[in-house]
């Protein structure tokens, strides 16, 4: 099939059983690939109240739909569990050159299951696949890693994914590295320790046959010329993803800060972009295909920090080990970001997790007992900086926070539950929601929990227009309805891999073109949003299959309870009437019931009747 | 006309490799790519291609006389000739050839006619016409 591997790979760690199954067009055409094929891959292959960190789960890679081809910005490949940090649909994505390489491979998706007798790594040659020992690389960083697996195979273009001493010590905020991106969110990292797997390596030699060659060679030039002139493309060239920082911390006032007690960061200047790029940046780098490049290098070259190399801060970093635990040393921020991509941690979970305990700290509720005589107030550089070599490594006050601030909260008690930032067990990224209320509904209704990408109604909610959407309210509460088709597009994206910064270029009419010559598949855009919506509903199926329903999109307290306290959204807070009113325009947007849940003739009319039958819809 | 390299301005995004097959064989496949990029730390991504040196190191070694150079300078591999012996291989001191993984010959920048798809992909400029 043109644009495909053609085959699943599946692969039980437990029994050593390697399974190639053929990738049927039906299921292609339905469910297209990255997105599509993870959840529905992930619905079928792991049963409901299964153990995330048992044998039972399947950790599932999914490169995108145009992965592997050069359309602009097709770099997106994803990892599906079901999530230990949530206990729900589980999903992570990354620009990482692994996905495509997989594709080369002859595979379209790698299903993971069981749980190795000793550590061991993946190692997909091409037709050939084979479980080696690891045991050698325990403990090793990300980068150590990559390094030995390379030189022990001889090739320094294999490809590799692979988690850190966090995911090892099952970490629930751990994350995959690959091919220096992340997969970051929903603790999938540890998913892959639960499996005794430290790595996936991946080398590819075969041909990705496209439907229409020429058309591509057409469009690839078209969308060049647009796309490299963007005064977004250059911004982000310019700056990085943080370039708006300034923006959103004064023009909004929802830059989340100190654990999200504030909402405007008076530190903010020096950990912008605008500020440290010029200072410390040696050069630019881009995820697989694309040409819109927003990777920073940061280098350090003297001082206490000196050797710090890292891609990034980016703008979620500059959040949650800036702002959010109250550092504005640039230098800190770049040696934590370090930290966590070497440690194998997820940036957005660690900050906001340390952020927490610095907010108990303050409190009283955790003391020097507690942190090993740390102290442990907002902006301390060695209480960040050693925090997350505790986490990493479960040690100390490391070991209540590698599970992430629900666990934690539940653990600690004593009111710190008011304060712990999450959705579903999901910590947030940096929009403040009371200032920014379409984001609020979407970090309630998100699969995953508190998460701004699932649907990027921060687009809209920040300028007040996006697509066909105009005059969104920020502060108001009405008109929200439309999130949930942005997170048909969204999906839609992440099916097949785009960057969602394409969204300044590709809208859904746009797609459709790039199928022709990918897959040679006739979509129309209607079809497409058609589409993007089964996936969704696939993954929320899911999380009803686990016992998820209305009671679990919310919101954290925080943000229900306390208005923001100063800045230009000073006063806002979304009550809890303003969510049930909400989330009930979203369901019956979306086709569900009041309580949440999809509707049989829903799901029928998004040909999924199956699992209408397997959830014994009504 | 020759392709001037600028490594440290390489993004890593490899798209270049994928262009170049395309136009070459018509397919997506970075090892049938006159240009290859290697991600080696997160702060280096080194391109390797045929920069069209002057010393032609590789038409001289070839046994068979399968390699010339064409008149806009890039050097033309004769594929009926060519017996991917790898002698070129060793001779080229960029490290600028490879072997096509089925057809057995050399694979080594034609510059695309005169409009190399490499650089003309190449957004911050590590590849250009020279």
């Amino acid at each position: 099939m043109y644009g495909y591997g053609g085959k699943f790979l599946h692969v039980d760690l437990s029994s050593s059983e390697v399974k190639k199954l053929e990738l049927g067009k039906e299921f292609a055409q339905k469910y297209v690939g990255g997105n599509g094929f993870g959840a529905r891959l992930l619905y079928d292959n792991v049963s409901a109240g299964i153990d995330p960190l048992g044998p039972d789960n399947c950790l599932i890679l999914a490169p995108g739909a145009f992965c592997g081809t050069p359309v602009p910005e097709a770099s997106k490949t994803g990892f599906y569990a079901k999530s230990p940090l949530t206990g729900a649909f589980g999903e992570a994505m990354a620009g990482s050159g692994i996905g495509a390489a997989l594709k080369f491979a002859g595979y379209d998706a790698l299903v993971v299951r069981g749980r190795a007798k000793r550590w061991s790594y993946l190692w997909v040659d091409d037709g050939e696949v084979g479980i080696k020992d690891a045991s050698g690389m325990l403990g090793f960083t990300t980068s150590r890693t990559l390094e030995a697996i390379r030189k022990e195979l001889g090739d320094p273009r294999v490809m590799t994914a692979c988690i850190g001493p966090a995911g090892e010590n099952l970490a629930k905020i751990a994350h995959i590295e690959s091919d220096f991106r992340q997969f970051g969110r929903t603790g999938l990292g540890a998913v892959m320790g639960s499996k005794r797997l430290k790595a996936i390596a991946v080398r590819g030699t075969g041909d990705i046959e496209l439907a229409n060659p020429k058309l591509m060679e057409k469009l690839l030039a078209e969308w060049y010329g647009t796309i490299s002139v963007h005064p977004h493309a250059i911004a982000d060239i310019k700056y990085g993803t943080g370039e708006f920082i300034g923006t959103v911390n004064e023009v909004h006032g929802t830059f989340p800060t100190r654990n999200w007690q504030d909402s405007v960061f008076e530190g903010h200047k020096t950990i912008a972009p605008q500020y440290w790029v010029p200072k410390y940046s040696i050069k630019t780098k881009a995820c697989y295909a694309c040409i819109k490049p927003c990777g920073k290098i940061f280098v350090i070259k003297e001082g206490p920090y000196a050797g710090t190399v890292v891609d990034g801060p980016e703008f979620e970093t500059q959040y949650s080990l800036g702002s959010c635990v109250g550092n504005s040393n640039p230098e800190v921020l770049a040696k934590a970001n370090e930290l966590c991509d070497e440690l194998g941690l997820d940036t957005i979970s660690a900050g906001v997790a340390i952020g927490w305990a610095m907010e108990c700290y303050e409190r009283g509720l955790l003391t020097p007992k507690d942190t090993g005589g740390m102290k442990m107030t907002f902006g301390d550089s060695d209480a960040i900086l050693k925090t997350l070599e505790l986490i990493a490594h479960r040690q100390g006050i490391g070991d209540l926070l590698a599970d992430g601030v629900r666990e934690a909260a539940k653990r600690l008690g004593k009111g710190s539950e008011s304060f712990a930032m999450h959705v579903k067990g999901l910590e947030p990224p940096a929009y403040d929601a009371r200032g920014l209320k379409g984001i609020g509904l979407a970090f309630a209704s998100s699969t995953r929990g508190a998460c701004h990408l699932r649907s990027c109604a921060y687009a809209a909610e920040l300028s007040g227009s996006w697509w066909k959407f105009k005059k969104v309210d920020r502060l108001s509460a009405d008109g929200k309805k439309y999130v949930a088709t942005v997170e048909n597009v969204m999906t839609l994206y992440d099916i097949v891999g785009i960057c969602k910064f394409s969204r300044h270029f590709y809208f859904v009419e746009e797609l459709p073109d790039f199928f022709k010559a990918v897959q040679g598949f006739v979509f129309k855009s209607k079809e497409l949003l058609g589409l993007g919506e089964r996936v969704w509903n696939v993954e929320k199926a899911f999380n009803v299959r686990e016992g998820l329903d209305r009671r679990h999109d919310t919101l954290p307290p925080r943000l229900m309870n306390e208005p923001i306290r100063d800045g230009s959204s000073k006063g806002s807070v979304i009550t809890r009437e303003e969510l049930d009113h909400m989330l009930d325009d979203y369901y019956a947007a979306r086709g569900w019931d009041k309580n949440g849940i999809p509707t049989r003739a829903k799901l029928e009319e998004l040909e999924l009747k199956d699992i209408a039958d397997d959830l014994k819809l009504v | 006309m020759r392709l001037l390299v600028f490594k440290n301005k390489c993004t890593g995004c490899r798209l270049c490799e994928l262009a170049c097959s395309l136009r070459h064989e018509g397919v997506c496949n970075p090892d049938k790519s006159r240009i290859k990029v290697e991600r080696r730390s997160v702060a280096l991504d080194i391109p390797t291609v045929c920069i069209q040196c002057d010393k032609r190191f590789c038409v001289a070694a070839c046994p068979l006389g399968a390699l010339s150079v064409a008149e806009n300078g890039s050097i033309h591999v004769d594929e009926s000739l060519c017996t991917a012996c790898g002698v070129c291989q060793m001779a080229c001191p960029f490290d600028a050839i490879r072997m096509h993984p089925s057809k057995h010959v050399a694979m080594i920048c034609d510059l695309c006619g005169g409009e190399p798809q490499c650089a003309k992909y190449c957004v911050l400029g590590a590849l250009k016409v020279g």
